[in-house]
């Protein structure tokens, strides 16, 4: 390559508008011996690049078991605990799933009637009585309604003797 | 952080599934085997059959009262006239009287009444009437069904209530 090409890929280099392929003929020429007087400032910078990118290093690094400790007091526990994460979220969607089941079929009610101290009774007496208890139960609601329609009755008295007064 | 936000969601939403029903529910287990309190309960099943029996029963009983039994589903009691207003205070504060709407609550000579309903959308059918007494005796009831509050209404006027043999502790006034 003429120097003038040189000196174009070197602006370019600077401008780190360079290709891989412009990068490397810059790193042969530097490497080669026939260097134009203009270029020689530049000839460490890139025999520097070329030596640093061919070191390798054969050594083990070992950390202290200091470092290690410390590394390991700092994992927070979610670090420590993730690869478990994905079970308990397994989990609890099992656990929502029965819950719904349970909801939803709750199972275990007694068919017969169970009236406190009374002992179980056939399932026809049993009919004949849930019935009785069902209209004393029903009659004691309506008297509750009733006893409760009579005194909000009783407390519009006043209200209206006020209204009379007023009109 | 992903599996967290799964994990933290369906617990929560599991949990609060268990709800209302089974706060009542524990609340009637918890006094099932106290000889100071009376409890009944009739299951759906047992309904089932209350509605032939109430066709071929001896006694005459009321269209009104027929069509009311067979739409319920389920009936539970419980009675006490053991520290009745202390059960009854306790009874509001356990099950959650937020989760209900509250028909009508009166207070007087010493009586406290509440009636409650739930999921009735508005209208007149709803599928829980829950009464719950305190003063002299403590009393909860809790229907379940399709239950018409204006069905409600007409058979306070008609039914006529024959003794109370079955449950000790009616309130005839």
């Amino acid at each position: 390559m003429n120097k003038s090409q040189i000196d174009t890929l070197l602006q370019k280099y600077w401008d780190a508008e360079t290709t891989l392929e412009e990068e490397t003929i810059l790193g042969s020429y530097f490497q080669s011996h026939d260097i134009d007087e203009s270029h020689v400032a530049y000839t460490d910078l890139f025999q520097y690049y070329d030596q640093i990118g061919s070191q390798s290093l054969t050594a083990d690094i070992s950390l202290s078991p200091e470092i290690i400790a410390d590394h390991e007091k700092q994992t927070s526990l979610i670090v420590r605990f993730r690869p478990l994460l994905k079970y308990a979220a397994a989990l609890a969607f099992l656990f929502y799933a029965y819950s719904i089941c349970m909801n939803e079929f709750s199972i275990g009610e007694a068919d017969t009637l169970y009236a406190g101290k009374y002992t179980e009774l056939t399932e026809e007496d049993d009919a004949e009585e849930a019935l009785q208890i069902t209209m004393e139960a029903l009659s004691f609601l309506t008297a509750k309604i009733n006893k409760t329609e009579k005194t909000i009755t009783n407390n519009f008295i006043p209200i209206r003797k006020a209204i009379n007064v007023i009109n | 952080m992903k599996y967290l936000s799964i994990i933290i969601l369906f617990l929560f939403i599991g949990t609060s599934s268990f709800g209302q029903a089974d706060a009542i529910e524990s609340y009637f287990s918890k006094y099932k085997d106290d000889d100071r309190f009376t409890m009944v309960y009739i299951s759906p099943k047992m309904f089932q059959m209350l509605s032939k029996v109430g066709a071929s029963a001896e006694e005459d009983i009321d269209q009104e009262v027929i069509d009311m039994v067979s739409n319920l589903k389920g009936l539970k009691i419980l009675t006490t006239d053991y520290n009745a207003d202390e059960i009854y205070k306790e009874a509001i504060a356990k099950i959650n009287t937020g989760s209900y709407e509250e028909l009508m609550t009166v207070r007087s000579d010493g009586d406290n009444v509440k009636f409650l309903v739930k999921d009735s959308d508005g209208g007149n059918i709803v599928q829980e009437l829950l009464l719950l007494v305190g003063g002299d005796e403590f009393v909860m009831m809790s229907f379940i069904g399709e239950i018409d509050l204006r069905l409600i209404g007409k058979l306070a006027k008609s039914i006529d209530m024959k003794g109370a043999n079955h449950l000790e502790k009616l309130d005839n006034k």
